[in-house]
């Protein structure tokens, strides 16, 4: 079937791409709206991920072992080239943010409570580098040194950014009336 | 140790619900990505089109070159095949008049009746001499054996000058006559039948006897010998003659080489040749031919053929006079040979203004369109433009080095069409690579990281780390460009040169990016306009013409868009060899 779908996209069958969208596109627009700071952002990500996808398997005449994973490496890259050619981010460094130290010890508790949508605010709320570098890090499973060579930043960036994404969100769990409100209950 | 186990439970939270979450894609996703794939893939087709169009231009004008060339060869080679044809012709000519006259019957084409005509003019001249012979045995050899033949006369040129070349002619009429005496004694081969075989024998002549001095040895010789061997053959030879109607049919059947019409009165003319042949004197036999002239269907032949024409004889008489006075053993082969040459030259004349006027008609067509195919290479200079965003280029460090990693290629064709003697449009289609290699410093300028130090409850400081990186990029960009352009004709430096400026529309087809390890951005801007002014060179080269054309390009826009890592708006510096070629053959 997957085969099936790689052949027809590799001949540029507008039936199979469009299966494959059908497919993968609620698993695509997932990983876009995490990197995305909006969902317009998030839907621009998306056209071109898919885009991208169908170019890299007509360019591209190597066995895919899963299509799965190499779609959402595909997506991701994507999310990062879009990050790179839009340079949205202007990260001024937030003196609150940077001394922030209040945290919240009880908010594995609260993040647990937490809905999809209240998570994923959390990741849009952040700085578009802290951001990426959580997805990466956090979700994808990359490592300090590949974030910094994807992103063309030193280790120590990525690491900090990542500190600093985790306090940015913390702060925002402790101060929110949710968190108060499970912090008081 | 607890910290980073926290920080694991931190983030474990959003992997486990993020890593396969989906969410409902966009409800016109699927409609706006079917759109741009749509874009892409005419815009695709589009530029494949325009590909296999400059292809088959190439392609066309590279046949038209070779084409072209081959027509010069070939026109070279027409030239000289057809004046070798024409000499192969000439010579084919006299080896056919031989060869129809040694058929005797054959088809003679209408035009060896020169050549024919002296065959024809020794055969006759031999039966008069063998009647004669019979009847008047003094005169052989003699002026005054000429022949009252009509044919004869016919064919030779009237009396002064027959009576001067006769002496010859009689001769060979003997020899001729001696060897048919010969052949009749010994086998008894009929008349007609040696007749032929006299023929093949001056036909062997003509053939192998090119040369005239040698003819005239031979016949020299032969005029020797026939006039000795002569008395013993002519007994046998005058009743024969008298009595053979083979002989009137043989001329008869050479007649009809000339005129196959009139050779039902043959005999009759054989019959009135033979009767005037008895009169023995020139004055009779002119008297004859004057009669004749009226009633022989032979003169009648003549006189139609126009080549036996009273005014030609006296064209011909006169010719041939001044060979015989020049020449007074010149024999009827050289005579043949000067009308070949004659007729050589003068058709080799009509070759040279046919070609001519060729030529002209030619010059004519292709005044107005030609094409220039062109191959060049170019040299890329670099104006960059940094970007002003998270990247901060400290300097470059081979801003205009000299190097191959700057230098591209063009392939272009151009059409043109000449408005005046000295203007000309032109459009061109081309294929052009640019190259360009950029060592560069950069910094973010976003810091890496920041140190909070001194914190106070009123203030703190905080410090900025930013790397210092270097990057090399080498940059090839291939497009395909259409252009459209005027070219003026100017003197300079006492030689005819075109100005010539050219606006050219140029759309990225391919393009690759190495040595950029840091991954930074260069996306190439789709299309790109530029201006193109030049001097065109013509030089030539052992007769080949080409065109050396020296230009300086400026594109109006960024080579890369402003989402790549700087912008290069550089000027191009090329030299251009081309191909002119006419169309219009």
């Amino acid at each position: 079937m997957k085969e099936d779908l790689i052949k027809g996209c590799r001949k540029n069958s507008r039936k199979a791409q469009e299966a494959l969208y059908r497919e993968y596109a609620p698993k695509v627009i997932g990983i876009c709206r995490r990197y995305a700071t909006e969902r317009d952002d998030a839907d621009d990500i998306f056209q071109e991920a898919f885009i991208n996808i169908y170019s890299s398997l007509k360019k591209s005449k190597e066995e895919i072992q899963s299509l799965e994973a190499w779609i959402r490496r595909i997506s991701v890259n994507t999310a990062i080239n879009y990050y790179h050619k839009n340079k949205k981010y202007a990260d001024n460094l937030s003196i609150d943010y940077a001394k922030g130290q209040d945290y919240n010890q009880e908010y594995e508790k609260i993040l647990s409570k937490l809905s999809m949508q209240e998570l994923l605010e959390l990741i849009s709320d952040l700085p578009l580098g802290c951001k990426l570098v959580f997805n990466l890090y956090t979700i994808e499973g990359y490592s300090h040194k590949e974030i910094a060579e994807k992103l063309n930043i030193s280790e120590g960036t990525s690491k900090s950014q990542l500190s600093r994404a985790k306090n940015i969100m913390k702060t925002k769990i402790n101060h929110s009336n949710k968190v108060r409100y499970e912090s008081i209950a | 140790m607890s910290q980073s186990r926290e920080e694991d439970k931190f983030g474990g939270h959003f992997r486990d619900r993020f890593e396969s979450w989906e969410d409902a894609p966009p409800a016109d996703g699927w409609q706006k990505l079917n759109k741009s794939l749509d874009a892409e893939d005419n815009s695709r087709k589009k530029w494949y089109a325009l590909s296999v169009v400059a292809l088959l231009l190439l392609i066309g004008g590279g046949y038209y070159l070779l084409d072209s060339n081959f027509i010069n060869i070939g026109g070279g080679a027409t030239t000289t095949v057809m004046s070798n044809s024409n000499n192969d012709l000439l010579l084919e000519d006299v080896s056919n008049t031989s060869v129809s006259s040694d058929q005797a019957d054959g088809d003679m084409p209408s035009s060896d009746c020169a050549s024919e005509e002296n065959d024809f003019a020794n055969d006759n001249i031999s039966l008069q001499t063998q009647n004669e012979g019979n009847e008047s045995p003094e005169s052989d050899g003699t002026v005054g054996d000429i022949p009252g033949n009509d044919k004869g006369k016919a064919a030779q040129p009237p009396s002064a000058e027959v009576n001067e070349s006769s002496i010859f002619l009689s001769n060979s009429s003997n020899d001729d006559k001696n060897s048919k005496g010969e052949k009749r004694s010994k086998s008894g081969i009929n008349n007609t039948k040696a007749k032929s075989e006299r023929y093949t024998l001056n036909a062997q002549k003509t053939v192998r006897g090119d040369a005239y001095a040698g003819n005239e040895k031979i016949f020299s010789e032969k005029s020797e010998t026939s006039s000795e061997k002569k008395t013993s053959s002519e007994e046998e030879l005058v009743p024969e003659l008298v009595n053979d109607a083979s002989k009137s049919d043989g001329r008869r059947n050479t007649a009809a080489y000339f005129d196959s019409n009139k050779t039902s009165s043959s005999a009759e003319a054989g019959a009135s040749e033979l009767k005037s042949s008895k009169t023995g004197n020139n004055d009779s036999s002119t008297s004859g031919l004057e009669k004749e002239d009226k009633n022989s269907p032979i003169i009648s032949y003549e006189e139609n053929s126009g080549i036996a024409s009273d005014d030609n004889h006296n064209k011909n008489s006169k010719e041939e006079q001044t060979i015989e006075k020049s020449s007074p053993l010149s024999i009827p082969d050289s005579l043949e040979s000067e009308k070949t040459e004659e007729l050589k030259k003068e058709k080799l004349k009509d070759e040279e203004l046919k070609q001519e006027k060729e030529e002209q008609n030619k010059e004519l067509k292709h005044s107005k369109w030609s094409l220039l195919l062109g191959a060049d290479v170019n040299y890329s200079f670099k104006h960059i433009i940094p970007q002003n965003d998270l990247l901060y280029i400290s300097s470059v460090d081979n801003m205009n080095e000299l190097s191959l990693k700057n230098a591209g290629y063009e392939i272009s064709l151009s059409a043109r069409y000449k408005l005046t003697d000295r203007t000309s449009i032109s459009g061109t289609v081309s294929w052009l690579n640019t190259r360009d290699n950029t060592s560069y410093t950069y910094t973010p300028l976003v810091a890496d990281s920041v140190e909070v130090i001194n914190v106070s409850p009123d203030s703190f400081d905080v410090n900025t780390f930013m790397n210092v990186s270097h990057n090399e990029v080498q940059n090839s960009t291939n497009y395909v460009g259409l252009s459209v352009g005027f070219l003026h004709k100017v003197r300079l430096l006492s030689v005819e040169r075109s100005l010539f400026a050219d606006f050219r529309l140029m759309k990225v087809v391919s393009s690759k990016t190495d040595l950029n390890k840091s991954g930074h951005l260069f996306d190439r801007n789709s299309t790109i306009g530029s201006v193109q002014v030049g001097v065109e060179n013509p030089i030539n080269i052992h007769r080949f013409q080409m065109i050396i054309s020296p230009y300086f390009e400026l594109p109006f826009s960024s080579l890369y868009s402003s989402k790549s890592v700087y912008q290069m708006k550089g000027s191009r510096v090329g030299v251009s060899l081309g191909i002119p070629l006419n169309i219009g053959h």
